[in-house]
């Protein structure tokens, strides 16, 4: 995880949580904050979410949609957002595999 | 909920306030919740993912700090200034120090020169009060003990720094500071002549208590002038 978003310290984790929520389709904030919390079981203050979210969209990770005039503004994935997303994915599940093998091979 | 949302910088409220808002308002706000926003307005203005528009610093802010130097450079020069025996006893001589202080706040007159020459054409008893704050100032610098001369470049610098944060010109937090900077050792030689505060009689005492809060002024001057103005887009004619 922390290869694909280096530097990101304690925003990787909301900001793997923001593409996830976007990976079935655009949502806005308070969509991507119950969904991140439901996702990942524990809460997402509003300040983290939004410290990620500017981030991914900086990055142009995410985009938002066009302004429609409504106060909750949708965003979705960018192709690259979807490509940071699979590349982290992988690696846990790299990361994954790795653990549950080793712990199967252990003695005892 | 928005006294929160004003903690995070300008261009970042431009961009996301008004979803922020109604994600804040979608769900009642826990003390944690509150601490977070707080985190993430320290996090927008540490490591800025918005930029606003791009700003020309106006370098007349560097006279400013050189006024700042020269104006502790003439505190420096009247606290070490020799001692003087008269037929009322022993005084410091710190007539040395007036050229220092002289400079400095005519360097600070032409920092507030500029920043009066920034203002919408609107504002012209704000103009008028910089202008009288901007004359004051060097008088006063003179002639210390004329005290009227001194409130009349307190309040034109008061409203000068009012109007122009008005114009957008000068941020909250500056006129913030620079208040303090006035009102502190207003307040504070204001006591000293009521309640028998004689410690902050003695030309030490006052020259930190009293004269270095007054020294932020060069500073938040010097600060908006650095900070500059936005930067007028360029259309061109093809």
């Amino acid at each position: 995880m922390g290869s694909a978003l280096p530097g990101w310290g304690r925003h990787a984790e909301p900001s793997l949580l923001i593409l996830i929520s976007l990976s079935d389709g655009p949502k806005h904030g308070y969509a991507i904050m119950s969904d991140a919390e439901a996702v990942g079981g524990r809460r997402v203050g509003a300040g983290t979410l939004y410290a990620a979210l500017a981030r991914l969209e900086s990055q142009g990770l995410i985009a938002p949609l066009p302004d429609d005039g409504s106060r909750r503004r949708p965003y979705r994935l960018t192709a690259e957002g979807a490509a940071s997303l699979t590349s982290q994915l992988e690696n846990l599940r790299h990361l994954a595999d790795t653990g549950l093998d080793r712990l199967e091979g252990a003695p005892g | 909920m928005s006294r929160l949302v004003s903690l995070y910088p300008a261009p970042w409220r431009a961009r996301y306030e008004d979803e922020f808002l109604a994600v804040l308002e979608s769900r009642p706000l826990t003390l944690r919740d509150r601490l977070d926003v707080v985190a993430g307005a320290l996090d927008a203005r540490w490591h800025p993912q918005v930029h606003g528009p791009e700003r020309i610093p106006d370098r007349i802010g560097y006279l400013s700090l050189a006024g700042f130097a020269l104006f502790w450079a003439g505190i420096g020069v009247a606290a070490t200034g020799p001692i003087r025996f008269d037929e009322y006893g022993s005084y410091r001589d710190g007539g040395t120090a007036v050229p220092f202080l002289l400079a400095s706040v005519v360097l600070l007159s032409i920092g507030l020169a500029r920043i009066v020459a920034r203002l919408p054409s609107t504002a012209r008893l704000t103009a008028v009060a910089g202008i009288l704050a901007m004359i004051a100032g060097p008088v006063w610098a003179v002639a210390p003990w004329h005290f009227p001369v001194a409130m009349v470049f307190i309040v034109g610098l008061g409203c000068l720094a009012v109007g122009a944060r008005s114009a957008g010109i000068m941020s909250t937090g500056a006129v913030v500071v620079l208040g303090l900077g006035v009102v502190v050792p207003l307040g504070l030689m204001s006591a000293s002549l009521v309640v028998p505060w004689y410690a902050l009689r003695t030309a030490e005492v006052s020259a930190v208590v009293l004269i270095a809060p007054l020294s932020l002024v060069w500073l938040v001057i010097a600060r908006t002038l650095l900070h500059g103005s936005e930067r007028t887009p360029v259309v061109s004619s093809v």
